[in-house]
């Protein structure tokens, strides 16, 4: 099955996109490629003793006790990305002190093993179902299923309107964290003009958001400054080659803020190779990923990014569903705050 | 996979002065389009320092991409290439970062992608699971392997001399372009300059009539395999260098672009044809592509559109334009 699906995949991108510059590389990767690749394979065959259902969608992983009376049923973006590994470990953590099992599914981005994996959940028999949605309404089915079989539902980020509950950071509040401490320090060290370039995913819909509050939270405090460059790149390698194009085409640029630290990094290491000084040049990006965080502690030309606080997200997360489960009263929406990070209060961070 | 005579016939007539002229011509002429179309819609593309930019860019895809044209001659193919480059950087970051010496951290590395391809060509061989399943499935076991020994982080804080390696010069060139330099020549004489290369496009043209006629083919395969896992490592050791840090995740699904670059420059995907000139002008028009369409700001999803038509127009031309001479 899983075999005939990577060698679909892959003939299917042959055919429609094999093309793809080094950006759409990346980008195709998320959706096509990364079928076949397991971050937790070793945890497969646990898993299938399970359920054999299991198998379709992808990569499972049981933690704490797997004849716990609870069971809950985690599905996040990619775990390729270090935010979801993060908040899936303290999730675990969490439930484990609760005497919950924990199954994490990693969709790698995709939809379609996202809708597979909360159907498998519904046969599992799960009592909640945690969700960070890779496309709100294409999963609205599946997670009606699960709701009319009385599970409960908790959405993560993004909102889902057949949901019991929703726990999240607001994409665009921390688009506007970046920008307004981007925006500031274009007013002291620019007199507020100049240009930007900016690294979007554009091909996640929540994500366009946090780009949007990028971009007003620059304008907010330096509203005379024009974005030059908006380009796809979500991981280091294209963050590099964009960076050096923008570099290229706008010579008088003056800062790189991408959707995530991942493109931003990559960036970063361009604008440093390219000679760009940290008085008159800037990056910054989203996640506080260690790497991000070492880099303002070092005082150079990677100066900001924002803290999406995973390990109070796994916390709220496991609160509400637990009282859920219980019962007992609980908050519908819980925002968590974001918090910005620059060389301010780097020191908070170990 | 059965090689008709008909193909053999086809090898030899390809090899004839006229049509190779053309392919490459071909190729030379798209370039030439796509290089004047971005001068003249941009003051900042054909400037010295971004020629510089491409080289660089360039760099890792061509490494791989000679490789993998030596793969594809024996009408094989190597999908672990991404992961396999992911999986050497990681291996070569996490060693370095646990206070390793950086030199032999590196050959530790390079011996690491060498061992991947040579447990491909093993399986190939041995087992006798095709090429593409093989890799496949290689694919996701290093990549997993990537993810476990890191946990999903990308290793960093590495002695500042491995970024050299990425973002280095050398007499104003970027050192990761003169590897691929060194790389595509060294690849050149092995393919056109000894035995070995002879038997691989031998084996290419018809296993078969290649085993019968006294040429170790399982050897060859190994070989072939192995340099592919070197030059794996190799683009490992520059994206160590580039990015400054080991990334688990870095390149996934870029196996596909090496592929498309090493198509476009008119290998065969069934073994046996296809000249690594042709390859070094696939892989710099991707390059030249990719670097353009950032430059003018074009949105990600028409840069998709757009190079996916250059690759179907390109390679296209060329089968249209052979056609008629038949």
């Amino acid at each position: 099955m899983k075999k005939t699906a990577c060698l679909l995949s892959l003939s299917a991108l042959f055919i429609f996109s094999a093309c793809g510059d080094e950006n759409g590389g990346d980008a195709n990767a998320g959706n096509n490629a990364n079928a076949g690749n397991n971050s937790g394979a070793e945890n497969e065959a646990e898993a299938n003793n399970e359920a054999e259902a299991n198998n379709a969608a992808g990569n499972n992983e049981v933690v704490g006790d797997e004849d716990a009376d609870v069971k809950i049923g985690m599905t996040v973006l990619d775990l390729g990305n270090p935010f979801f590994v993060e908040l899936t470990n303290s999730v675990e953590e969490l439930a484990a002190e609760e005497g919950y099992a924990v199954t994490i599914n990693d969709p790698r981005d995709d939809v379609n093993s996202q809708i597979e994996a909360i159907q498998n959940f519904v046969a599992q028999g799960m009592d909640a179902i945690i969700v960070t949605a890779t496309d709100q309404n294409a999963i609205n089915d599946a997670v009606q299923e699960a709701q009319d079989e009385g599970i409960a539902v908790i959405a993560h980020t993004t909102r889902l309107e057949n949901a019991d509950a929703w726990v999240g950071a607001d994409e665009y509040s921390m688009g506007l964290a970046l920008g307004e401490q981007a925006g500031e320090w274009i007013l002291e060290n620019h007199e507020g003009e100049g240009e930007v370039g900016i690294l979007n995913f554009d091909q996640i819909e929540q994500v366009i958001q946090r780009k949007e509050g990028i971009i007003d939270g620059i304008h907010e405090h330096a509203p005379d400054v024009e974005v030059v460059g908006d380009q796809q790149a979500g991981d280091p390698n294209s963050g590099y080659d964009v960076a050096e194009g923008f570099i290229q085409a706008n010579p008088d640029l003056l800062g790189i803020f991408g959707i995530n630290d991942g493109g931003a990094l990559g960036a970063y290491n361009a604008a440093s190779a390219a000679g760009k000084e940290p008085d008159n040049f800037a990056v910054g990006g989203i996640d506080a990923v260690p790497e991000a965080l070492e880099a303002i502690r070092e005082g150079g030309i990677y100066k900001f990014t924002v803290d999406q606080q995973p390990g109070v997200t796994a916390q709220t997360l496991v609160e509400v569903t637990s009282a859920i489960l219980n019962g007992e009263d609980f908050e519908e929406e819980n925002e968590i705050d974001v918090q910005p990070v620059n060389e301010t209060n780097i020191g908070e961070f170990e | 996979m059965s090689v008709s005579s008909q193909t053999v016939e086809k090898t030899q007539e390809k090899k004839g002065f006229q049509v190779k002229f053309n392919q490459e011509v071909i190729l030379l002429l798209v370039l030439v389009g796509i290089v004047a179309f971005f001068a003249i819609m941009s003051d900042a593309f054909l400037t010295t320092n971004n020629m510089v930019n491409i080289i660089r860019q360039i760099a890792m895809l061509g490494i791989i991409a000679a490789g993998m044209t030596m793969v594809l001659l024996i009408g094989g193919i190597d999908l672990s290439v991404a992961s396999n480059v992911a999986f050497t950087s990681v291996l070569m970051g996490l060693l370095m970062s646990t206070g390793v010496d950086p030199v032999l951290a590196i050959i530790i590395g390079i011996l690491g992608g060498v061992a991947v391809g040579a447990l491909n060509g093993l399986i190939i061989t041995k087992v006798g699971i095709p090429a593409l399943i093989t890799t496949l499935g290689m694919l996701t076991i290093i990549r997993g392997v990537s993810f476990v020994t890191t946990g999903g982080y990308p290793v960093f804080g590495f002695p500042d001399g491995v970024r050299w390696f990425g973002t280095g010069y050398v007499l104003g060139i970027p050192v990761p372009a003169i590897i691929m330099m060194v790389v595509f020549g060294a690849v050149y004489v092995l393919l056109y300059k000894t035995y070995l290369g002879r038997h691989i496009y031998a084996l290419g043209g018809n296993q078969e009539a290649a085993r019968l006629s006294g040429i170790n083919t399982k050897k060859i395969q190994m070989m072939v395999y192995m340099i592919s896992g070197f030059c794996s490592s190799i683009a490992g050791l520059i994206l160590l260098g580039r990015l400054n840090s080991g990334q688990p995740n870095a390149l996934q699904g870029f196996e596909l672009e090496v592929v498309t670059a090493v198509v476009l420059g008119g290998v065969s995907i069934f073994g046996g044809q296809g000249r690594l000139i042709g390859v070094f002008l696939g892989v710099v028009i991707l390059g030249v592509l990719s670097n353009g369409l950032v430059i003018l700001n074009v949105g990600e999803f028409f840069q998709m559109v757009i190079s996916g038509t250059v690759l179907l127009v390109a390679v296209g031309i060329d089968r249209v334009y052979n056609r008629k001479k038949k």
